[in-house]
Order: structure tokens, then sequence, then C-alpha cells
């Protein structure tokens, strides 16, 4: 049966339920989770190695208060419904959670990931330690995956600009 | 068929499943062939929402009633997903260099996209994209020969008039339209989607609008 976009986006109970089913199956989750302002080949790249860490993905996507709070007034580009819906048409991905605190840290205690994966050039003692303590308490693996080169919203912005400045 | 695609992007499994050449596509014959054109230079939720209605078609008559009367009369039926193929044709990197050469002729500005290897990844990750195909013309007019769609789509910002175009919404390109349409084919726009609450899903001049207001040198820098 082919997922309408709309069934990958969940709340914390309907996840929580999800997730139960899953253990019951022997099944693990991966979930990793950001803004996806402007999805591009590198962030597809990033959701498919970690999707292949378990057995399904769980995204927790920032709202857009949650944006905000990061990265400052003019973030994010796309609102959240539309971040969503853009992460639901990927194949990979399974299910979408929107949370609104500026950090991860509530999510990922309600959440207890059995595979949590962090993206960029971290090592295991320079990620986020209250996240990593969280994890492992919960008897969690952490997976870093490494950044690629060359892609960011910030440039994809940047060629908006360049192509559309003078129409 | 050969693979274009080199570089980090040449993922084994997805590509070579959904990457089609002219030849393969003439053969697709079994399902309802549901033809979209774009270049998918940078995905935004109207891209989604358009590919989506084009793969789920039947759904999209659902949520439209009173709409696409054509559609449901001469394929009512027939338009689950299960029965839909779905192929993108795409500009590639030697289509956009004789687009380039063209709009130089004519005092037009440059357009600059990723690399097709990237623009396919993006789309063969879509869960609606059965197939894509790269056309080097400056049209899609010999895909358009080769698959003969049964119906062609494009997104809710265009209009099929010209009469109609506005800043806003174009017209869809006349010449595929005719070509389509002697083939038998039916040009459908999708709709400009919404999501749950009923809030607009942008169009191509929404996106770039937002972008330009919220980043442009306007702003301040």
């Amino acid at each position: 049966m082919v997922l309408t976009m709309e069934d990958k986006i969940k709340n914390l109970e309907e996840i929580k339920a999800i997730i139960e089913e899953l253990h019951k199956n022997n099944k693990k989750f991966v979930f990793t989770n950001g803004c996806f302002d402007l999805l591009h080949a590198a962030h597809i790249r990033y959701l498919k190695e970690a999707k292949e860490q378990g057995d399904i993905l769980i995204i927790g996507l920032n709202s857009d208060s949650s944006v905000k709070a990061l990265k400052g007034d003019k973030r994010p580009l796309v609102p959240e419904n539309e971040r969503a819906f853009m992460l639901a048409a990927l194949e990979c991905i399974d299910y979408i959670i929107i949370f609104n605190d500026k950090t991860v840290e509530n999510l990922l205690r309600e959440l207890k990931p059995d595979i949590y994966v962090k993206g960029g050039d971290y090592t295991i003692d320079t990620i986020n330690q209250e996240e990593r303590k969280i994890i492992e308490e919960n008897s969690g693996k952490i997976v870093i995956l490494k950044g690629h080169e060359g892609y960011s919203t910030t440039n994809l912005i940047k060629k908006v600009l360049d192509t559309h400045k003078d129409s | 068929m050969e693979n274009r695609l080199f570089g980090d992007y040449k993922d084994t499994e997805i590509t070579r499943k959904k990457l089609y050449s002219l030849d393969d596509i003439a053969n697709l014959n079994n399902k309802v062939k549901v033809l979209n054109i774009g270049s998918y230079d940078i995905m935004h939720p109207g891209h989604c929402n358009t590919l989506y209605f084009s793969k789920n078609l039947n759904e999209m008559l659902g949520k439209f009633p009173d709409n696409y009367t054509e559609l449901r009369s001469k394929y009512n039926g027939k338009l689950n997903p299960e029965n839909v193929f779905m192929l993108v044709a795409m500009n590639s990197n030697e289509s956009y260099r004789r687009l380039n050469k063209e709009y130089a002729k004519q005092g037009k500005k440059k357009i600059s996209t990723h690399d097709e290897s990237e623009r396919v990844w993006q789309l063969a990750n879509l869960g609606c994209v059965d197939g894509i195909v790269l056309f080097d013309d400056l049209t899609a007019q010999n895909v358009i020969k080769s698959y003969k769609p049964n119906i062609l789509t494009k997104g809710g910002d265009y209009v099929l008039d010209p009469k109609e175009a506005t800043k806003d919404k174009p017209p869809v390109d006349q010449e595929e339209k005719k070509l389509a349409e002697s083939y038998g084919g039916l040009v459908v726009l999708t709709p400009l989607g919404a999501d749950k609450d009923g809030k607009p899903y942008h169009s191509h001049h929404h996106f770039v609008q937002r972008i330009l207001e919220k980043h442009g040198a306007n702003n301040g820098r």
C-alpha cells in the first residue's frame, strides 16, 4: 500500500505507538532531526544513509518557531507543513514528527531512539553530550555520518538570488 | 542502457532502477502513461505536489470532484497509482547548454542548474516518480514522440491557453501540448496544492518571491 504523504506525518502519541509496534516485531528505528529548509541532494544522500542503519527512519523536524530560534528571523524559507510534505515525498522516510523545542533533547527522551544519527564532522566526544547521554542511557546506538561538500541551504538561496534578482 | 550519471550520485539501485533511455520508454505500454516535463533544479513543495498528483491521479480526482471532466470520462477507474507509470522528462546538461546558447543570442540571461546527475538523484528518490528520462534538445518533443503519453501534466501555476497567461502563471509549452494531443494525449494541470488545513503550497513564482523578499539584495545588505 502506498502511503499518502499525510500518512507519514504523525504526532508524539502516534509515533510512540508505532515504535511500540516495531519493537514487538523485533525491528529497530533510526532517528535523525533537522530543519531541512530547502531540500537538496546532500540531504537526500544523508537521509538514505541514515535509513540504512536500521529498519525504519523517523525524522524529527524543527517547527517554524524552532528554526527561527536557531537560525534567526529570515528562516525558515519554507514553512513547516511544506518542509514536512517534501520529506514525506521521499521514499526513504517512513515517519515525520514536528517538534517545537529549540533542542531535540526532550524528543529524544520521549522516543528513546534505537539508532540516533548525527550528520557532520563530529566524533562521539564532540557531539552534544546531553544528547549522547540520553541515547546511551536508553541503550541506543549513535551513528555519525560525515557531511557532503558543497551543499547548503545558504548556497541554494544564493543561487536563486543570482538567477532571479534582475527579474 | 548507458548510465549517464557519475560521481557521488551514481547510485546503483535507485537511479539504475528509474533512469530510462529514449528507447526504453517506447516500450512502456501496459499502463496509463503519464508524462511530466521539468528541470527540477531546486525542489520546492509545489514541485512535489505536481509530481505526487501526477502519480496519484485518482486521489486528485477524488479531491476535486467538480474538475477534470475530460480526464474523468476518459480514464475513470484506471488512475490508481498501481496502474499509472509516471515518467519525468528532465533537461540534461546538454539541453541547458543549448538553451543558454539560444538565450545568449536573444540577449537573455544564462540559466545555471545543478548537474543532471544530482537533479536525477533528487527526483529518483521521490516515491511518486516511476521513471526519469533526460533529453538533450531544447524541448522534450522527442520524448513525447517516443513515449506517446496518455496524460501530460503540468503544475497548477501554469495555464493551458497563452491568452490567459500572467506574470505569475505562464502558458504551457504550446509545441509540447500540440504534439502530445496529436498522439491522443490529454494535457492536465495539477491543482495548486494545499495541506490538510487548506493552506496552499506555493507556486514556483511565489517561492522565488519569498526568497527574494527575505534574502534579496534590497534587504539592507
